[in-house]
């Protein structure tokens, strides 16, 4: 095995695991995301009902949406007028919101024999939304195309050229999705239960948005082969930003972070074995700050939230944010907003060579914000 | 491509926010919980499963020698006893059985493919000496390596036909048979090794540190027992019941059942649940389980009540359930009795899931239990 388990003793990276996070928390206060109108995520109610919460960036009580079930993934039309909310796998629905009142204006569902992963995003013009799906009965990936001008119909879908395809983006030319295939089977049957880890091969493909053509496909090297991709992000110039969750044995020690640009090959960031370790195999999201310098990453495991530099590959910063979830970029470079699944919003930036608490707010009447979010 | 694995050192200081108990009771010894698991649960039960892996394949190894009707039963009974050990510490996911593909070279299952029919026909079928070589039998698809393909080669129709004709291809199957054995043996061995009080992930688990590869803190390995303990409860529910069981008698599906072939499904459940009882509750008089921390705290006497009663309830009405899982799943007072069960774990999933977990201050994140 080319992951040396041994390696890790020989990593004494300065890690202190003494100072807590700073107490007192603020009620329904502002959220600083300049320039931004309202932050949407799926989220728990008090009652531990599944909604679609979203907060305005003034502040004020969140809006709530009762959800069907358990949402994943927010999409927004680039026209900042909708807002999809996508059921978590193995689910069938999705809520469209209106971004600016964080009002429900409509429901769809997955067509027969397929079932949603959870993410989707839309074509530039606003008009197609293209969302990750399962092929029941073949357990192989489906992007399925939804046209969202009119009465929000299902009018195509294509291969997503891998199994258990999860985030989607697009890529900067507008044209191309770029698709993170997790490489996990599951069924309806047999629940979230994954059927097969021995032989999983995540892949990350490039697929025409308008032919459903393959233009380009990476797979995890052999040796890797339980690194899924779940997550990804793609900045202004086209570098995308990958997130991994590790399915092999909890021993090794594994890249968490990757890179991809067009052409060349996927590229692993470099962490120390303690950060590695912190990480617990297991990335929430990810996402580019303004600048697209910066990625962030959270690690609801270890509960912390990451931040790596695109210029180095490397892991720049780490702080301390409870069952961390979502990320999204503020209009400040290195700057973010991170949910957590306690719900608070924590706002952190680089500040004087440190990844800084800058801000933390806690919504009311719910209790804790979903793997991701959103910023409208 | 090559991966490009850096371990690099990155002079970084951040907080670590560790869980605390919900409620304000005691402290939870987390250190005394888990190494009284490992002692009197884990590694009692993984050396088990090596001495029955070991007596199996040196019964395996006699038994193809003569190749008679009588030894078939032999072979037979053997795989039934390391599939009851197996059965008995299968709800332990973590460890030396996520090493080297283990879990699933023991037991590929669920395989609604049929790959390890489909795998096991072309080994068969290649009749190739090589391919029973330890070291690349061990690497071979992990399909043909575990109990499910002895299943088939010691229950199939033709099973008994195959193991005493005198050719060379039943020569070659009972070879793969005690390559299969022998495999397994060597697999138990590593995994009690692995557990033993100076073996390698004994260490990890007992000693969480700063510089553990797993453990930061004792209650993350708590965490994981009490992970095993629910997902061992979902795994009966789900797999190994549900799904053969189906929305109605009609639409029972007894072939998804674990180990038909054997007709060990209901038995292999029922084990399963022996063993989560005992994680729970103990194993022999000098280790406590979980039971005997909850016990320490307030409101602990409840909620160890409606946790026991429970699991031992299912297991009760388990062991009325017609063995037979092909007239279990059609007979109407037989799938009374396994909905009442797979109702009774579903209870408990809760209890186990938010009130165990509260009482033991696990930090069950939201986000960190996702798996999305």
């Amino acid at each position: 095995m080319a992951i040396d388990r041994r390696r890790f003793l020989l990593s004494s990276a300065g890690i202190t695991a003494a100072s807590c996070l700073p107490v007192g928390l603020s009620w329904a206060g502002e959220v600083p995301v300049g320039g931004r109108r309202r932050i949407f995520g799926a989220a728990l109610d008090s009652e531990g009902r599944y909604i679609l919460a979203s907060v305005a960036a003034g502040g004020g009580d969140p809006v709530i949406v009762p959800l069907p079930g358990r949402g994943h993934g927010p999409a927004v039309d680039p026209t900042g007028r909708w807002v999809v909310m996508l059921a978590r796998r193995p689910g069938t629905f999705m809520v469209v919101a209106d971004a600016g009142t964080g009002a429900m204006v409509a429901q769809h569902i997955s067509p027969a024999r397929r079932h949603f992963f959870g993410h989707g995003v839309f074509s530039p013009d606003g008009r197609f939304l293209y969302t990750t799906e399962n092929d029941i009965e073949t357990g192989k990936g489906v992007i399925g195309v939804w046209d969202m001008s009119g009465a929000g119909d299902r009018v195509a879908e294509f291969p997503s050229y891998g199994i258990g395809p999860h985030q989607l983006v697009l890529h900067p030319d507008g044209e191309t999705l770029i698709i993170a295939n997790g490489g996990i089977e599951t069924h309806p049957d047999t629940g979230r239960r994954k059927l097969n880890i021995a032989t999983m091969q995540p892949s990350l493909a490039y697929v025409d948005r308008r032919t459903g053509a393959l233009a380009e496909k990476r797979q995890m090297p052999d040796e890797l082969h339980k690194l899924s991709i779940r997550h990804l992000d793609v900045s202004q110039d086209g570098l995308v930003g990958l997130a991994f969750q590790y399915q092999g044995p909890r021993t090794d020690t594994v890249p968490m972070v990757g890179f991809h640009r067009r052409g060349e090959d996927i590229e692993f960031a470099q962490a120390s074995a303690n950060i590695l370790r912190h990480m617990k195999h297991y990335c929430a999201s990810v996402g580019f700050d303004r600048s697209g310098r910066w990625l962030g990453v959270t690690a609801p495991r270890g509960n912390i939230a990451t931040v790596w530099d695109v210029a180095t590959r490397t892991c720049g910063y780490v702080l301390g944010v409870p069952d961390a979830g979502g990320v999204v970029a503020t209009d400040r470079d290195g700057a973010f907003v991170f949910g957590t699944g306690t719900g608070l919003l924590v706002t952190a930036e680089i500040r004087d060579g440190r990844l800084t608490e800058t801000h933390r707010s806690a919504a009311s009447g719910f209790r804790g914000w979903d793997n991701h979010l959103l910023a409208v | 491509m090559r991966a490009r694995i850096w371990v690099a050192i990155c002079l970084v200081s951040f907080a670590i926010v560790s869980a605390t108990p919900v409620s304000a009771q005691d402290a939870v010894d987390y250190a005394r919980l888990n190494k009284s698991i490992a002692d009197g649960h884990i590694l009692p039960r993984y050396q088990a499963l090596a001495t029955a892996t070991r007596d199996f394949a040196q019964t395996a190894e006699g038994a193809c020698r003569r190749r008679s009707a009588e030894s078939i039963g032999e072979v037979r009974g053997g795989f039934h006893a390391v599939t009851d050990r197996w059965a008995a510490i299968q709800h332990i996911r973590f460890g030396p059985i996520e090493d080297e593909d283990r879990y699933l070279r023991i037991e590929f299952w669920p395989d609604k493919k049929n790959i390890v029919s489909r795998h096991l026909s072309r080994l068969l079928a290649a009749q190739d000496a090589a391919a029973l070589d330890p070291k690349t039998f061990a690497e071979t698809s992990v399909a043909v390596q575990g109990l499910p393909a002895l299943e088939r080669l010691l229950f199939d129709d033709d099973a008994e036909a195959a193991f005493v004709a005198k050719t060379p291809a039943a020569d070659y199957r009972c070879r793969v048979t005690t390559r299969i054995a022998a495999n397994l043996a060597d697999i138990g061995a590593d995994m009690a090794a692995a557990w033993q009080p100076n073996g390698i992930f004994y260490k990890i688990f007992t000693e969480p540190a700063a510089e553990n590869p797993v453990y930061l803190t004792a209650d993350e390995a708590t965490l994981d027992l009490h992970g095993a303990l629910l997902s061992g409860m979902e795994i009966v529910r789900d797999l190994k019941l549900g799904r053969p069981l189906g929305a109605s008698a009609k639409r029972a599906r007894p072939r998804r059942a674990e180990f038909w072939r054997s007709g060990r499904a209901v038995r292999g459940a029922a084990f399963n649940l022996k063993a989560l009882i005992a994680l729970y509750a103990g194993d022999g008089e000098n280790h406590g389980g979980f039971r005997e921390e909850i016990l320490r705290h307030g409101g602990g006497e409840d909620l160890d009540a409606t946790v026991y009663q429970g699991l031992t309830l299912a297991a009760d009405i388990l062991k009325d359930v017609e063995p037979d899982i092909a007239v279990a799943v059609k007979d109407p007072d037989e799938r009374r009795r396994l909905l009442l069960v797979l109702a009774q774990l579903d209870f408990l999933k809760g209890t186990i899931r938010s009130d165990l977990a509260g009482i033991l201050g696990l930090g069950l994140g939201f986000n960190a239990t996702d798996g999305d």
